[in-house]
């Protein structure tokens, strides 16, 4: 009945889902839409990455400490991508259908494979759902190394947020932009670990810091693997 | 009507009677990237209705959010092209990168023209009645959703909604199965302006979501500390630049043999302009026919124009779809030829051409009139003669780094102009002359043989082998024997030493008597030392991967293995060989220190898995085929 089963399913690959993967290890299930992971972070453009922050889980310390001998966020990416390695990370997946089950959910998605479905005993969201978003803003990375950060309406799509930004660009001609962010740079009314109808929900974005979104992360698995 | 779907792989069936089409379009495009985007815009100008689905969050696929802002290689010309032109001119008015612009402005001109544009939804499953398809099952950001229409277009880059409809297809090489090496591309400062470098990552199956996943990871988790230029990227781009897929069985098929044999389509939808794909290492592993076109003559940088049918984006079966991207039917050779950027411009053209012309006379794809449809391409200009241009040696600079004057190349039909090509570090055009040519040219060649000249002597050897003679087999082992170190110098990049050619032919002929030579090389670990392997201009050894030992290793793992299938008495000693020469590993340290999950690693460990098929394959009374 199902093609594979796991103690923890993640929706999002977001830093913080990667920091319930350290605590969960092979036990989990990473789930994502999109073709890459942490963009809520790195995908948004958004600068901090840990010097502000003391973790208090392992995992998050050492990932703090090697994320200080960068200069930048985008300087750190493949130390995050090193979190994912060698686990069931499942990018450009689409969820189809939860249900609940005696045991858990049964997961159903589908990727380049085609359709699966997974028995989970317990279901994390990480990613930002709309109704938690207060603040929305697009970000661009230029030539000097500065950001600049349209802000957009928090109902905001993609497509209203592009043309916010050709706007933006049409009047600063010497914007010297290299690069516009991928992702939204989110603000959340309430981050908290939340569990509603048996989904946890623990939303990245939320985080001012990806090293304290994945702390929270860890601690979130190491809690669920304790149970 | 059933719901036609993948399952772990494989098409599926199952009822879908009780469903109820959420809105009904003239056509959807599923992807809506450098092939969709035009496609969707062309056709929504005509007036048909329009949704376009995109899995990632904005228009463009790898020319946007793919970081390949151009292509080395295609021709202009058409109403999709003009329009793609169009995209970029208004991207150029703005302060930002070209692929960043794109998505603003390739969005813009689908918007205008009233394309329905729906971001993170993605097609998984299609709607069948008997072999038409119908309708899409999308998974949206709102939940999945179910979609009629009256042609879809699969414009997916991998052919997953042709492959979910139950379209028949072809994937990777004979030999191994494995594909073109997949890049993960980076975006970068360079001196006050922004660039984007290509970063050969590994191999990956798009079929396999797993791989896929696991691939894109391992290449942004991958540090480069040998390349210091690292430091100044902006961002890794979010597709993986994927060379290879799989591709369709269509009505009408390009193949490389039928162009080598000069047989060409009589419907032709445009005219391609590409080199045969040149990435990768091993290309010991290609086809013969590729391997005698870039090892045995060493003419693998030459571009050639190419007819292409129409009917490569029509599935062999299927009715009211198209497949309108890199997934369209080629053969592997052929596909480097219609993958550019023009090349998915003219396929969304001649696409949305055909398909106003079916919907307009409620005809299927395939009955489509080609004249109707090539007047209409060829007022367009996306189907033009003039674009038959032959073969040519093309680029931008030459193998020395200097401006190149591109040339147009007239294959040799006299033997006896043979000779003045063979003298010089370009003898390729002789090369492959003679092959064309066959036994007429031998009598001429054999003379050469005896020649002063040593280049006239080694490349006639070449000729003669291309043409079948093994007549300078002797030449070709005393090339080999002394590792000849000499480059020639036919194309513009990935020229070939004589030495690595000399092997190819050898093992093209089944040249019994190069077995020990060729397992000394395999075997013998001073092999590494000689300074033939030692790091130069062409192979750096920055990347921790000896590329000319391992060509070396490569094409003597081939040869034996051609030898093998022809001389069924030999495949024992042939198998110690490969035995010696694989079982403990040690031979992989020799060749590469890079980590077990970059392409190089899988380069050098995929020489003792083919040796190992080949020597079962044998076992079994099998010959191993290329």
């Amino acid at each position: 009945m199902f093609d594979e089963r796991c103690e923890i399913l993640i929706l999002g690959a977001t830093v913080a889902a990667a920091g319930i993967l350290a605590a969960a290890g092979q036990q989990a299930v990473i789930v994502e839409s999109r073709p890459d992971a942490g963009y809520e972070f790195f995908g948004a453009f958004r600068s901090a990455y840990g010097k502000d922050v003391e973790p208090q889980s392992e995992p998050a310390r050492v990932l703090r400490q090697k994320f200080s001998r960068r200069d930048s966020l985008r300087a750190c990416t493949p130390l995050f991508y090193a979190c994912l390695r060698d686990r069931r990370v499942y990018l450009s997946a689409h969820v189809l259908d939860i249900s609940r089950q005696d045991d858990g959910f049964a997961v159903t998605l589908c990727d380049a494979s085609g359709e699966r479905r997974i028995l989970a005993r317990r279901l994390a969201d990480t990613r930002a759902e709309e109704k938690y978003i207060t603040g929305k803003r697009l970000n661009m990375l230029t030539m000097s190394g500065e950001f600049l950060h349209i802000p957009l309406d928090p109902g905001a799509d993609m497509i209203a947020a592009r043309r916010e930004a050709a706007a933006y660009l049409a009047a600063h001609k010497d914007a010297e932009v290299v690069a516009v962010a991928d992702e939204f740079d989110l603000t959340l009314a309430d981050f908290r670990t939340l569990e509603e109808d048996g989904i946890l929900r623990l939303p990245s974005a939320g985080f001012a810091d990806p090293i304290a979104a994945f702390d929270a992360g860890v601690l979130l698995g190491e809690e669920l693997m304790a149970k | 009507m059933k719901l036609s779907y993948l399952y772990e792989k494989n098409a599926c069936t199952r009822d879908a009677q009780d469903t109820v089409f959420c809105d009904n379009y003239d056509v959807i495009i599923c992807g809506l990237g450098t092939a969709g985007s035009i496609a969707a815009a062309l056709l929504a100008e005509k007036g048909y209705s329009v949704l376009g689905l995109e899995a990632f969050n904005c228009a463009g696929g790898i020319s946007s959010a793919g970081g390949i802002e151009i292509h080395y290689f295609g021709l202009p010309g058409g109403r999709g092209h003009a329009l793609a032109l169009e995209a970029d001119r208004r991207a150029a008015e703005l302060p930002v990168p070209l692929a960043d612009g794109r998505r603003i402005t390739l969005e813009d001109i689908l918007l205008e023209r009233g394309v329905k544009v729906c971001y993170g939804s993605a097609a998984v499953g299609v709607y069948m009645e008997g072999n038409r398809a119908v309708g899409v099952r999308a998974a949206m950001p709102e939940g999945v959703r179910a979609f009629g229409c009256r042609m879809l277009f699969d414009c997916t880059a991998e052919g997953h909604v042709a492959r979910m409809a139950g379209c028949r297809g072809h994937f990777g090489r004979t030999s191994d199965g494995l594909a073109q090496p997949f890049t993960s591309v980076v975006s970068m400062t360079f001196g006050g302006t922004v660039g984007y470098i290509n970063l050969d990552t590994g191999r990956l199956d798009p079929r396999d979501g797993r791989a896929m996943s696991a691939a894109v990871i391992n290449g942004r988790a991958t540090e480069r500390p040998e390349y210091p230029w690292m430091r100044k990227v902006i961002r890794p781009m979010p597709l993986p630049g994927i060379r290879e897929g799989w591709r369709l069985a269509a009505a009408e098929m390009l193949t490389a043999e039928d162009f080598f044999a000069g047989r060409y389509t009589a419907e032709p939808g445009y005219y391609s302009y590409s080199d045969i794909d040149k990435h990768g290492e091993d290309v010991a592993f290609e086809s013969e026919l590729r391997g005698d076109w870039k090892v045995g003559a060493n003419v693998g940088a030459w571009n050639f124009s190419v007819s292409v049918p129409w009917k490569v984006i029509v599935p062999e079966w299927v009715d009211g779809l198209a497949v309108v991207c890199r997934a369209v039917g080629v053969d592997r050779e052929m596909a480097s030829c219609v993958r550019m950027l023009p090349d998915m411009y003219k396929l969304a053209e001649i696409a949305s051409e055909a398909a106003d012309i079916a919907l307009s006379r409620g005809c299927r794809l395939r009955d489509v009139p080609y004249m109707e449809l090539s007047a209409s391409l060829t007022a367009s200009g996306c189907l033009d003669p003039a674009h038959d241009k032959g073969v040519w040696i093309d680029g931008k600079v030459d193998c020395d780094g200097k401006p190149l004057r591109p040339c147009r190349i007239q294959w040799i039909t006299d033997p006896e102009k043979l000779a003045e090509h063979l003298a010089t570090l370009c003898p390729g055009i002789a090369i492959w002359s003679a092959k064309k040519m066959g036994e007429s040219c031998v009598p001429v060649l054999r003379e050469l043989l005896v020649s002063a000249d040593e280049n006239t002597r080694k490349h006639a050897a070449f000729a003669l082998a291309s043409a079948g003679s093994v007549a300078g087999a002797d030449i070709l082992r005393e090339m080999v024997a002394v590792r000849d170190a000499v480059m020639l110098r036919d194309c513009r990049k990935y020229n070939q030493h004589r030495g690595v050619m000399a092997i190819y032919h050898l093992g093209r002929l089944a040249d019994a008597e190069s077995v020990e030579m060729l397992g000394e090389i395999l075997t013998d670990p001073g092999e590494a030392e000689r300074e033939i392997y030692a790091p130069n201009e062409r192979y750096p050894a920055l990347r921790g991967f000896n590329v000319l030992y391992f060509h070396f290793m490569a094409q003597s793992t081939a040869a034996l293995i051609r030898i093998g299938n022809a001389h069924e008495s030999l495949r024992a000693r042939i198998a110690e060989i490969f035995r010696k020469a694989f079982a403990d590993g040690t031979y992989a340290v020799r060749l590469t220190n890079r980590p077990p999950v970059s392409v190089e690693a899988n380069y050098v460990m995929n020489l003792k898995s083919i040796a190992e098929k080949a020597v079962s394959g044998w076992e079994a009374g099998t010959e191993f085929v290329f």
